[in-house]
């Protein structure tokens, strides 16, 4: 699910006065505005399952209105210092049709990034963010090799190896204060996400998104922080998301969850919330077994209950401590962020932070790491 | 209120015409001054704003080679190095034909990369309210702001059709920019567009003209050096708006300058005035010091009174500048689009140094005139206090010590403008010692006339004669300063007149030379002075290959910026036939010519001038592959350009810099063909939309002609303005000189003087004074004209003018002072005969 909508709300950041002043709220502006039906009707909708076709489908689908190639893991250095980290390339259409140009700079087609490090034991979260255009080689999405970057804050393919259908891949971002480079490689093969991929986020026909996900992916590299280096080593999880629109005017938000257990298994779950608070029953999300196996979650096997909050400088209220219960899986998790403040406070603030899981699996104690993305709020 | 303050004022009151001739001349000279400084910091205020709106926040710009900038420099600054404060910029003008001819900036931004150069376009302070779809995917869309919308009379989604290089381009308004209170100034004159729509409507494919930088520190700037290619520079960002003042700066010296001598006439008025306003009242003030009134309180008395005069004069002077401003900006702003650069001056801007400029001027100035009359007022015997012919004789006595002062004074000017100096202020700082050696002067040429002119008048006049003309010895302290000032208001207009039609003539000259080929074509450009659009090298061809055609000559100019300046390099395809055009200041022109096409300079007179250079000078230009040395082998004269030019023979100028396309092409029709057909050919040439100009060597002389008169339109203003002061100079004082002598004229009028008798004294006085200050004006006037020929406009500009005596001018000077002098004795002359003898008499 992810930020469909901050790629949308830049197209209001830049254009007028009347977004402004709702992005300076420290809320979204209305969803479904961001992501509802567009009148452009030259863009590709999901409708349908697709075949999906690798590495064809790593690439750019620039028919669509929107997607992202979206990166989080948590890592712990050498000397067993924790840390977590987000890389987000999103891609989005200004037009299904591309008009003929002459300026090599003409472009349809707007990238952003965002770029997180959460240095746990140092109790710091450090974020940036970037904006460019596809044209003149500023930013930009191909498959022979895989490459999608936004001026030197990329993803490449590392050499020939493939895993899974994915290239190992680098990853390569840097701000004034931290900067990364590690080397991902899966170690569990794809995950479609949905109905084989197809992830259905309304009620409305193409009012869906075609997602895939690399759950595992074992991440090896460096983290420098203020000029401090640390060896770091963990796992990372990897989402590709494409659409056109997605969202019904009724929905406001959602509160995302990408759970790695130290026993091998794998979490996803997206809440959609209403207006009125209330759990979207298109919510869903899917659980990954050691063996690669996948089940699909709906809305009503998750229980979700927040058990915290946490108040941002702007007086904003967010959800700081869950607990998820899915009986069908005999599985009862308590989620905290490893770091109160995780809010990217970007063109659109959103929280979205490295959290530790503790908790059961039938019978046994388990614990784990992962991401959460709180929108909407 | 005290009585003495009471009898001042009733004295200024009951003397209307004195009194508001004085403050009307202290307003002029203030308005004078004041105008030409609000339109020169207007313009200068107007340039900078629009360099600000587009330098935004940058701190550095990476310029690079005559070309620009390719797209893949920029691409590796921000890809592979990470630059993340760098922004690609291209600036063109864009002009609207339907609109009056209005220009425009057009700026061309990358969006993503601007958020911290320039506010207005980002989420801080003004945002584009408009379709960002539209703005980067529709072409040729551009967005303005609210107040250049309601100017256009304009609104979102109209089209319109413009000029950009020119080029016929329909823009296509996609998006407005709302303007909060600290940018609206500098977002009237802009067209914002896409960085792929800038290089669509300029043509400028594959390439930008500079990049924006933000180098917070020296360590990044050290950093940003070492790791820009060769032929790359980062020069700072108010570099350009220097450069911009630079090439104005003697312009402006000679505008200034120009309204001084306005003032300097004011002056002489203003102590006309005091000192009259003393003399009349010296009866007045004996009686009041014989009354017991101290010396002091007469003091203080004049310098109020001159106070109020100085007070009412400059505020008059302000609301006239304000008005007059307006006007001269008109004319100002013209003259920088024709020579320098493109500026477009929407308002007016009046600064706190301008008001205290204009006050200092008009307020100190008057009381440091009225100095010495308060002084005189002061030292008033009482009981000499009626005897004027005391002071008269005392003057007298002085006329020979004055003279020598005077002759002192003047050589000391001369000795100024002999010192070798580039320093204009202090070329004019010389003109000074002169004007006032002349008035010194003046008391001693007004005896020797008076003495040669006063038989021949009584010869002519009779008895009547003789009278006027002994009197104005007898008044001599009065006359004297009167005459100085007309005559120095006059020369003033003598000597700029004489400048300017010495220089035109020059140019004239030098046109009819330069200019030998039969038609010109080039691209229509917003700077007259030079082609800021290019044609194609295809055009060059075909205008070659044309039957008709016999020879052509080509050139390109370009802009090349080192060393925070700017040369304009010239790259000459010049045939052997236009080599007769060129006259050598220095070298030998054959060998200059061969050494010319071998790959050494020509530069022109002032550019020689400007950077100290000679034939056998190295000079160092920054080509694409870096510096280059070059030598010169010759000078040439040239008015083109006072920035000056460097002219390099077209076939190694390629191989030193990648320019495309010529700026113009003129050429020769074969004999026995017609020039009209060749014309008319030339403009049936298909040049790939692009707009030509065609036109004849006569055309392109008067344009030529008509753009250096437009030129010297301010000057010719400044020199008007300057008569008018003059003018109202020697009315006030002339007129006050003859109301005066009441008294005297009521005792000839009581011995038998009819009225017709004595409006012809009166009438003969006037004219003899007018004469005598056109005569004293012509010299004066002619020395000051060979300054500003030979010093002033050398020093400021660089050029070798020759000097030309106008007789035209000098006549029109004589019958200008004749009708003054005329004109000033009317009144007077006509309210005395008309009083009766008896009234006269009577005591005040």
């Amino acid at each position: 699910m992810k930020r469909l909508i901050l790629i949308n709300v830049l197209l209001f950041l830049l254009s007028g006065c009347e977004s402004k002043k709702d992005v300076n709220k420290d809320e979204g502006i209305s969803l479904s505005k961001a992501m509802g039906e567009t009148s452009d009707s030259s863009f590709s909708k999901a409708f349908e399952k697709r075949r999906f076709i690798f590495p064809d489908d790593h690439g750019a689908h620039p028919d669509f209105r929107t997607e992202w190639w979206y990166f989080t893991g948590n890592l712990t250095s050498e000397d067993g210092k924790k840390f977590g980290y987000q890389f987000t390339v999103f891609r989005t259409a200004l037009t299904g049709i591309p008009k003929e140009r002459t300026s090599a700079w003409s472009s349809d087609q707007i990238y952003m990034s965002h770029f997180t490090v959460t240095d746990i034991s140092g109790d710091k979260f450090y974020f940036d963010e970037r904006f460019s255009r596809n044209g003149n080689g500023l930013a930009g999405a191909q498959i022979n090799p895989f490459k999608v970057w936004l001026e030197d804050w990329q993803i490449v393919q590392s050499g020939n190896d493939v895993k899974f259908d994915l290239p190992v891949i680098e990853i390569k971002a840097k701000t004034d204060n931290a900067e990364i480079d590690f080397l991902l490689e899966s170690a569990k093969p794809i995950v479609l996400q949905g109905d084989s991929g197809l992830s259905r986020k309304g009620s409305q026909p193409g009012n869906a998104s075609y997602y895939y996900s690399y759950t595992k992916l074992k991440t090896d590299g460096k983290i420098r922080i203020n000029g401090k280096e640390f060896v770091v080593s963990g796992f990372s999880w990897m989402d590709r998301e494409w659409s056109t629109s997605a969202l019904s005017e009724d929905q406001k938000g959602w509160d995302w969850f990408a759970l790695q257990l130290d026993d091998n298994t794998e979490i996803m779950y997206y809440q959609l919330r209403k207006q009125d608070g209330s759990a979207d029953k298109f919510s869903k999300g899917i659980i990954v077994f050691p063996n690669g196996d996948t089940r699909l979650l709906i809305n009503e096997e998750v229980a979700l209950s927040v058990t915290d909050f946490w108040e941002s400088p702007g007086r904003t209220k967010y959800p700081s401590g869950w607990r998820l219960k899915m009986p069908s899986e005999n599985i009862d998790l308590v989620v905290k962020p490893v770091v109160r403040d995780q809010l990217l406070d970007v063109s659109i603030k959103y929280w979205e932070g490295s959290v530790e899981i503790n908790g059961t699996a039938g019978a046994k104690q388990v614990s784990g790491r992962g991401y959460v993305e709180l929108t909407g709020y | 209120m005290n009585s003495l303050t009471r009898s001042s004022l009733r004295y200024l009151i009951k003397h209307p015409w004195q009194f508001g001739l004085s403050i009307l001349g202290i307003a002029m000279g203030v308005a004078i001054v004041v105008s030409i400084d609000i339109a020169n910091h207007s313009s200068g205020k107007a340039f900078n704003l629009s360099m600000n709106a587009v330098a935004g926040k940058s701190t550095h710009q990476i310029i690079g080679t005559s070309e620009g900038i390719p797209d893949s420099i920029y691409f590796n600054l921000r890809v592979r190095d990470g630059l993340k404060n760098i922004a690609p910029v291209i600036e063109s003008y864009v002009s609207i034909p339907d609109s009056g001819k209005k220009i425009f900036k057009l700026l061309g931004v990358d969006l993503f990369a601007e958020r911290p150069f320039r506010d207005y376009l980002s989420n801080t302070g003004t945002s584009i309210d408009g379709e960002l779809k539209d703005f980067l995917t529709g072409p040729n869309s551009v967005v303005l702001s609210n107040g250049s919308l309601a100017e256009l009379k304009m609104k979102v989604g109209d089209s319109l059709k413009v000029f950009i290089g020119g080029k016929e381009r329909t823009l296509y308004i996609s998006g407005k920019i709302t303007e909060d209170e600290r940018n609206t100034s500098t977002l009237e004159n802009l067209f914002i567009c896409d960085i792929a729509t800038a290089q669509e409507l300029t043509g400028k494919i594959n390439r930008i003209d500079y990049i924006d930088v933000i180098a917070g520190s020296a360590d990044e700037e050290k950093r940003l050096r070492s790791i820009l290619p060769d032929g790359y520079d980062l020069q700072k960002s108010g570099s350009r708006s220097q450069t911009a003042e630079q090439m104005l700066e003697a312009f402006n010296i000679n505008l200034q300058s120009l309204s001084l001598l306005a003032l300097i006439v004011g002056l002489f008025l203003i102590y006309n005035t005091m000192t009259f306003s003393v003399v009349r009242r010296k009866v007045l003030i004996g009686t009041l010091r014989s009354i017991g009134v101290t010396s002091n309180e007469i003091t203080t008395m004049v310098i109020r009174e001159a106070l109020i005069i100085g007070i009412i004069g400059t505020a008059a002077g302000f609301l006239a500048a304000y008005f007059i401003s307006k006007y001269l900006l008109i004319f100002i702003s013209q003259t920088i689009n024709d020579l320098y650069y493109v500026v477009s001056v929407r308002e007016i801007y009046i600064s706190p140094m301008i008001i205290a400029k204009g006050i200092a001027l008009g307020i100190f100035a008057t009381l440091l005139s009225a100095i010495k009359p308060a002084r005189e007022a002061s030292s008033v015997h009482p009981r000499s206090a009626m005897i004027r012919s005391e002071q008269e004789s005392s003057l007298l006595k002085k006329v020979p010590a004055m003279s020598i002062t005077g002759l002192a004074t003047i050589i000391a000017g001369i000795l100024i403008l002999l010192i070798p100096t580039k320093n204009i202020w202090l070329s004019y700082f010389g003109i000074l010692p002169i004007i006032i050696g002349f008035a010194l002067l003046t008391p001693v040429i007004i005896i020797l006339v008076e003495k040669i002119l006063s038989p021949l008048f009584k010869y002519l006049f009779g008895i009547t004669g003789k009278i006027a003309s002994r009197s104005i010895v007898q008044n001599i302290s009065r006359t004297y300063v009167a005459i100085a000032a007309l005559s120095l208001a006059v020369a003033a207009t003598v000597g700029v007149g004489t400048m300017i039609s010495s220089f035109r003539s020059t140019v004239i000259d030098w046109l009819e030379s330069r200019l030998n080929a039969d038609i010109f074509i080039s691209a229509p450009s917003l700077v007259s002075r030079r082609n800021d659009a290019v044609l194609s090298e295809d055009l060059l061809e075909k205008v070659r290959a044309l039957d008709e055609v016999a020879d052509i000559n080509f050139y390109r100019e370009i802009e090349i910026n080192q060393d925070e300046k700017t040369y304009h390099l010239i790259s000459s395809g010049i045939s052997q036939r236009n080599h007769s055009g060129f006259q050598f200041k220095e070298g030998e022109p054959a060998d200059a010519w061969k050494r010319f096409e071998e790959g050494e300079l020509l530069i022109s007179e002032p550019f020689a001038y400007r950077h100290d250079l000679e034939v056998g000078s190295m000079l160092a230009l920054k080509t694409d592959n870096g510096m280059r040395e070059f030598r010169v082998a010759g000078v040439y004269y040239d008015y083109a350009s006072d920035q000056g030019l460097v002219t390099m023979y077209h076939t190694h100028f390629k191989k030193h810099w990648n320019v495309k396309g010529v700026s113009g092409i003129s050429a020769y029709v074969k004999e026995g063909f017609d020039l009209n057909t060749l014309k008319e050919k030339i403009q049936m040439l298909d040049t790939d939309g692009q707009q030509i100009v065609v036109r004849s060597f006569k055309f392109l002389r008067d344009t030529s002609i008509e753009i250096f008169d437009r030129t010297f339109l301010v000057a010719k203003v400044l020199q008007l303005l300057s008569v008018i002061v003059a003018f109202i100079g020697i009315l006030s004082s002339l007129m006050s000189l003859q109301l005066e002598r009441k008294r005297e004229l009521g005792i000839l009028r009581a011995n038998g003087l009819l009225p017709s008798q004595l409006f012809g004294m009166v009438g003969i006085q006037t004219v003899m004074m007018g004469l005598t200050a056109g005569l004293l004006a012509l010299p004066l006037g002619n020395v000051l004209a060979a300054i500003l020929v030979y010093i002033i406009n050398k020093r400021s500009f660089g050029w070798t003018m020759q000097f030309d005596l106008i007789p035209s001018i000098m006549i029109e000077a004589i019958l200008l002072s004749l009708f003054a002098a005329i004109l000033a004795g009317l009144y007077p002359a006509y309210k005395m005969s008309i009083t009766s003898p008896a009234n006269a008499l009577r005591e005040e």
